[in-house]
């Protein structure tokens, strides 16, 4: 049982549902989709819980219906996590090398690694990530300046936070199945995961999950993800506009003239061109404009896509993003989405594609982030490398006399 | 040189967030795996805890008695001695041949000395001993099976008593034979015993005796029924079994010739000769080879020096010089009657 390979529950609990996808770790290098479970969300706003009774129940029928379907049970979690408190800031430390013959050690890495996270929060808040940017020596990009020459070093973060009471709800959710949550991961990272290669990676890439009530977004530049962040608008809110729109009452019609007549960029002009509401004839059923219906969700789409832009601000240089922006998420199934992207962002948009080696069944994109989850750590440690490299003291003791799954 | 670094605490992580189990938030499947973890850790505790007791239990023996280590159900009482055997020894000369004590503990027998004991007498061939726990000892014997018969003194007591020879020539007591099937055992003639320990040596020879008699019983058992001495004496000399029979009279037998041809030819002259010759014990050659057969009429002479049947006692001595060299003495040559080519 000490020796067995490790059973990994990725947990996605989104706005429109939980999705849970079993992984099995073999020694940490190799990892099997074995499970999947997945159920309509409920308690869950914009990434946030607010229900615990609810949200508890459909994240646990998703855990069983996962590790039903694993045949084993789940060894430990790792979360996603999303939301609109969600926040982040950059942090910069810069120190002199310390040795005489001017060669970067541990030490100075350690150091300067230190310095750079010790940013204090506010109250309340707490931290999800510290993603590393590129060492800077003297000036010029390295991704390791152990053992170079140099003077001056530099290292940036961008450090993500959140609500401290919300991210324990969603461990307190998890933590009701009797399993542990081990790695709370940003959804966006988590997709940017997923959707996107090592040279995406070091080219420049842009990776938008559009959830139901969020939209995470990853820039990557230089090989690292240089900026995260949530908007807290998603597939739920060109539904929610074409009801109040068209005038509808039905939210599940809405979905539905989405999903089929729905665009992101408005192409038809005729205003004569109508689609059925329901197309059964029914009593209630009857004509709308496909105008009506694409302005509706092109605006949208591009007032989505113009609110990330924003908040990539300067960071955002389409000239260093070769790699273009990548599409994903559940909402991102909108027709002509990746022409909207490429208007607005200006450069080439494309809907993300999971690692060839994942099967057909989850390589659709409301996956991208569960996947993602376990691709996260996959043979690389998370950062504050330093500390992951150290051995854990009293693994087996652990193992052995935990009160846990 | 570098500014001193300030040393702020590292802010607040995810990680800090405590994960507590409180069984109101749990659900029904989230309590089952709680319940089962709990049993699992009880379990594996408690392995732990009879583990460490159970070492130290045995560190505490082996340093008072370690002997108890070896023999770890040494508290178990023997009780039933269950005994198979292919002959005719049974359970009550099984017991007393073990001679166990009736506090006798099953895993602390010694079963190689139990198995030598059964051993002594020469009778058991073979012994097996098996533990069935928790108190059975299963005893299965082999026997050697008595072939002939031999009268010997015992060192110190004149009374003479009958031993059996088995066809490997083991000489032993015979207990547990009837005395109807002892009595149809011809006797062995012409032999020395030589005391080994409590025993005699085995008797060299035997295995021929053993194929003459079961060859006779199987061809001839008329005549085997009247065989009254099998005489080794000129077995080493000439390869020949003397056998002295109460309807025939002598007859020498080529230990070299397959017995079942001799007794064929025997039992031809025999009738051949009773034809031709008057009644009277006779003397039957079938040693010659080439399939020649010398039958002779004794003399009177030779006859009452057969007596009743010619047999002397062997002594026990232990000195070869004092024994007697055979059993009975050569009777003189008979005269020529008749001869027989067959």
């Amino acid at each position: 049982m000490l020796f067995r390979n490790k059973l990994v529950g990725a947990v996605e609990i989104g706005t429109s549902k939980v999705t849970v996808i079993v992984g099995q770790f073999a020694r940490g290098r190799s990892l099997s989709l074995v499970g999947l479970g997945e159920c309509p969300s409920r308690g869950v706003v914009k990434g946030s819980v607010t229900d615990f009774k609810a949200a508890s129940d459909c994240v646990h029928h998703a855990l069983e219906l996962a590790e039903h379907s694993a045949g084993a049970r789940i060894d430990e979690v790792h979360l996603a996590q999303s939301g609109a408190h969600l926040d982040g800031f950059q942090n910069e430390a810069e120190v002199r090398v310390s040795a005489a013959d001017n060669m970067v050690s541990a030490l100075d890495m350690d150091n300067v690694c230190r310095l750079a996270k010790s940013k204090q929060l506010p109250e309340g808040r707490t931290v999800i990530h510290h993603l590393r940017r590129p060492f800077r020596l003297d000036g010029r990009l390295v991704p390791d300046p152990e053992h170079l020459d140099g003077r001056r070093r530099e290292v940036g973060y961008w450090t993500v936070h959140g609500d401290e009471s919300r991210v324990a709800d969603h461990i307190h959710v998890i933590r009701g199945f009797n399993v542990r949550v081990e790695e709370l991961i940003l959804s966006s990272l988590a997709s940017g995961e997923a959707m996107t290669t090592p040279d995406d990676r070091q080219h420049g890439a842009l990776v938008l999950d559009i959830g139901a009530g969020t939209t995470d977004f990853v820039l990557y530049r230089d090989g690292c993800a240089l900026l995260t962040g949530v908007v807290p608008v998603g597939g739920q809110h060109f539904t929610n506009d074409l009801s109040l729109g068209l005038r509808l009452n039905n939210q599940d019609q809405a979905e539905k003239l989405k999903q089929h007549h729905g665009s992101a960029v408005a192409v038809s002009r005729d205003r004569a061109d109508k689609v059925w509401l329901n197309g059964n004839l029914a009593l209630g059923d009857r004509q709308l404009p496909r105008a009506a219906i694409e302005q509706i969700t092109a605006a949208r789409t591009r007032e989505l896509f113009e609110v990330v832009r924003k908040k990539l601000g300067a960071n955002y240089e389409p000239e260093r993003i070769a790699a273009g922006v990548i599409l994903t998420g559940g909402a991102s199934r909108l027709a002509a989405v990746t022409d909207a992207a490429a208007q607005v962002f200006d450069v080439p948009a494309r809907l993300g594609e999971p690692p060839a080696w994942v099967g057909d069944h989850l390589r659709a994109p409301g996956y991208s982030t569960a996947l993602g989850l376990l691709l996260h750590n996959l043979g690389t440690p998370p950062e504050g490398s330093a500390a992951a490299r150290r051995p854990t003291a009293g693994g087996l003791f652990r193992k052995l006399f935990s009160v846990r799954s | 040189m570098n500014p001193p670094v300030l040393e702020t605490p590292p802010p607040r992580t995810w990680r800090e967030i405590p994960q507590p189990i409180t069984p109101r938030a749990m659900s029904r499947e989230g309590r089952r795996r709680r319940a089962l973890a709990a049993a699992r850790t009880a379990g594996v505790a408690l392995v732990a805890l009879a583990l460490g007791w159970g070492g130290v239990e045995a560190v505490a023996i082996w340093r008072k008695n370690p002997g108890a280590l070896v023999a770890p159900t040494g508290g178990t009482a023997l009780g039933l001695v269950t005994v198979r055997s292919d002959g005719v020894l049974g359970e009550e000369w099984t017991r007393a041949a073990l001679a166990l004590s009736p506090q006798a503990r099953l895993m602390a027998l010694d079963l190689a000395a139990l198995r030598a004991r059964l051993l002594v007498g020469g009778q058991v061939r073979d012994a097996e001993l098996t533990r069935r726990l928790p108190d059975k000892l299963l005893v299965t014997l082999y026997e050697r099976t008595p072939v002939a018969r031999v009268l010997a003194r015992a060192a110190g007591d004149d009374t003479p008593r009958t031993l059996l020879v088995a066809g490997d020539g083991t000489v032993f007591a015979g207990a547990g034979h009837a005395p109807e099937a002892v009595a149809r055992l011809p006797f062995l003639g012409g032999v020395r015993l030589v005391r080994e320990g409590e025993g005699f040596a085995p008797v060299a020879g035997m295995a021929a005796v053993a194929d003459l008699l079961a060859a006779a019983r199987a061809v001839a058992p008329r005549l085997a029924r009247g065989f009254q001495v099998v005489s080794l004496a000129r077995l080493a000399a000439d390869g020949a079994l003397v056998v002295s029979s109460d309807e025939v009279g002598e007859i020498v037998f080529a230990a070299r010739e397959p017995f079942a041809r001799q007794l064929a030819r025997l039992e031809l002259a025999f009738a051949s000769a009773r034809r031709q010759l008057a009644a009277g014990p006779l003397r039957v050659d079938l040693s010659l080879g080439g399939g020649q057969v010398l039958v002779a009429r004794q003399t009177v002479a030779a006859a009452a020096a057969a007596g009743d049947g010619g047999l002397a006692l062997p002594s026990l001595s232990s000195s070869p010089a004092e024994r007697p060299s055979s059993a009975r003495s050569l009777p003189p040559p008979p005269a020529f009657s008749s001869s027989h080519a067959l």
